[in-house]
């Protein structure tokens, strides 16, 4: 057992199970996993992933969608009746979010965005969504 | 005409109705959603450095048949190079990159969490990933 994977059995035994099962899946990926080179996702970058989507949780959010990135880097999602948020973790540049709020039919109504520099300022986003 | 095997290949100006096709493979399909996830459209590392652009084709000169060789269970998804302009990326035509692969372009520009969410709404799934295998 790798490292990350020891770790991972570690920061995810809070999680649901389908969803400590993502990560455990993103942490196993292999170089190339993509088809365009995409590196293995950094175990940073995964670390930081769970601890953000703990944080949603004790929340009250929902288990969000987790993706990897072709640039090492993990994708959270989350989609409820009136939002939509993804957060974007790539190594060594700025957390990035999108928010959107949305309509009955679907559509973004408002939008915010921006870098995300602190919990605080996360806790703040979830805060707004439940 | 697409180049002979030996010759340097050609630079095309890519037009803004030109198809890119991006290969979607099944951990970036959010079965829960039936979507994408907005990740699929982060920019690529590539050599191990960080870079400004990903890999897409041109469906002109590289059908989505040849984008899935060798990708068994990826998905398809489809954006004009005019989508990619209305969200500040450019797509410049780089053959070179990929060895036989003519219709090889970049998507380039910075790609943020608010444009990838914007790239994944303006893009159209033509082959939809097949689920993660257990």
């Amino acid at each position: 057992m790798t490292t990350i994977e020891t770790t991972l059995l570690r920061n995810t035994s809070a999680l649901p199970d389908d969803l400590a099962e993502q990560f455990r899946r993103i942490a196993g990926l292999i170089e190339n996993w993509n088809g365009y080179g995409g590196p293995a996702i950094e175990p940073d970058c995964i670390e930081d992933a769970v601890r953000i989507a703990k944080m949603g949780l004790a929340m009250g959010l929902p288990a969000p969608g987790v993706a990897p990135g072709g640039d090492g880097g993990i994708g959270i999602e989350w989609a409820t009746e009136q939002w939509e948020l993804s957060i974007d973790i790539t190594p060594g540049t700025a957390v990035t979010y999108a928010l959107d709020k949305l309509r009955s039919d679907g559509a973004a109504s408002e939008e915010s965005d921006g870098t995300l520099e602190s919990d605080d300022q996360i806790r703040s986003i979830f805060a707004l969504m439940v | 005409m697409e180049p002979s095997e030996n010759a340097e290949p050609a630079l095309l100006d890519v037009p803004d109705e030109a198809i890119m096709l991006r290969r979607i493979p099944p951990w970036l399909f959010n079965s829960d959603k039936g979507a994408v996830f907005d990740k699929a459209f982060a920019n690529d590392r590539i050599e191990g450095q960080t870079t400004d652009r990903h890999s897409v084709n041109w469906e002109e000169h590289t059908s989505i048949d040849d984008t899935l060789v060798g990708h068994s269970g990826f998905g398809v998804a489809a954006i004009t190079a005019a989508g990619y302009g209305e969200e500040n990326q450019s797509i410049e035509h780089s053959p070179d990159r990929v060895q036989g692969n003519y219709g090889h372009c970049d998507a380039v520009g910075a790609k943020t969490a608010r444009v990838q969410r914007r790239l994944r709404q303006k893009a159209e799934l033509r082959v939809r990933p097949e689920p993660q295998s257990q």
